[in-house]
């Protein structure tokens, strides 16, 4: 989303419009989130071992069975309130720019951070070759693409509409 | 030798607690040093999660190993 708008604001009005102190922050957080995320499931998953080292796993197998529905459900609904975030910044955007919106709104910190509590932590509390590295490879790239290709991706399409007067 | 249902079900239900409040002994800290490292400055919250997580990497990459 942040890919598109820079890329609209960039062909209809240039540089000036594009805020770059709030680029800065999701650039930021682009990397901050999913090494925080590592770090959070690395610590969890080694006290987890330590703690539960002794226990028998016919006990323990039930017990974090279940325990997986908690994680899941806690995993999709901060999944669900990041995307929820592409939606309604769409909408504000558009509340913004047609003056119906105040002039200043903000998305809270705790909603960035959760967004991308990253898995491959728990991969190397095990061991780092449990850690498929072709993906997490794959995903840094996916990183870095993602915004300047939705940018261009978001140009394009400005240009096109263009040619049949939907500006 | 196996558990009666009832002493059963308390020892996983135990178990279950245990689990759930050592995430948060992880999770709750970490949110508060995170949040203060954020109103200290944004690139301070960056270099601080940067050098914590490649170390971390490096000790399970690297350290960790050779001291099994």
């Amino acid at each position: 989303m942040v890919g598109d708008l820079v890329g609209t604001a960039l062909v209809k009005a240039g540089w000036s419009a594009v805020v770059v102190g709030g680029l800065r922050k999701t650039a930021i957080f682009i990397v901050v989130s999913p090494v925080l995320g590592f770090i959070l499931a690395t610590l969890i998953a080694s006290l987890m071992r330590t703690l539960f080292r002794n226990t028998r796993p016919a006990l323990a197998n039930p017990v974090f069975r279940r325990l997986q529905l908690l994680s899941a459900a806690a995993y999709s609904l901060s999944h669900g309130t990041n995307d929820a975030q592409k939606t309604m910044g769409i909408i504000a955007v558009l509340l913004f720019s047609t003056g119906h919106l105040g002039t200043s709104f903000h998305v809270p910190i705790w909603v960035i951070l959760s967004a991308h509590a990253a898995i491959a932590g728990v991969g190397t509390a095990r061991r780092t070759s449990a850690v498929r590295w072709r993906l997490a490879q794959s995903i840094v790239w996916a990183w870095i693409s993602t915004i300047p290709a939705a940018a261009v991706v978001a140009a394009l399409v400005w240009l096109f509409l263009g040619l049949f007067g939907g500006h | 030798m196996s558990l009666p249902p009832w002493q059963r079900l308390v020892k996983e239900a135990g178990l279950g607690v245990l689990a759930i409040v050592a995430a948060l002994l992880v999770d709750i800290p970490a949110l508060v040093i995170v949040n203060l490292l954020f109103n200290v400055g944004l690139y301070t919250l960056l270099v601080s999660i940067v050098i914590i997580g490649v170390a971390l990497l490096v000790y399970q990459a690297r350290i960790r190993p050779r001291l099994r």
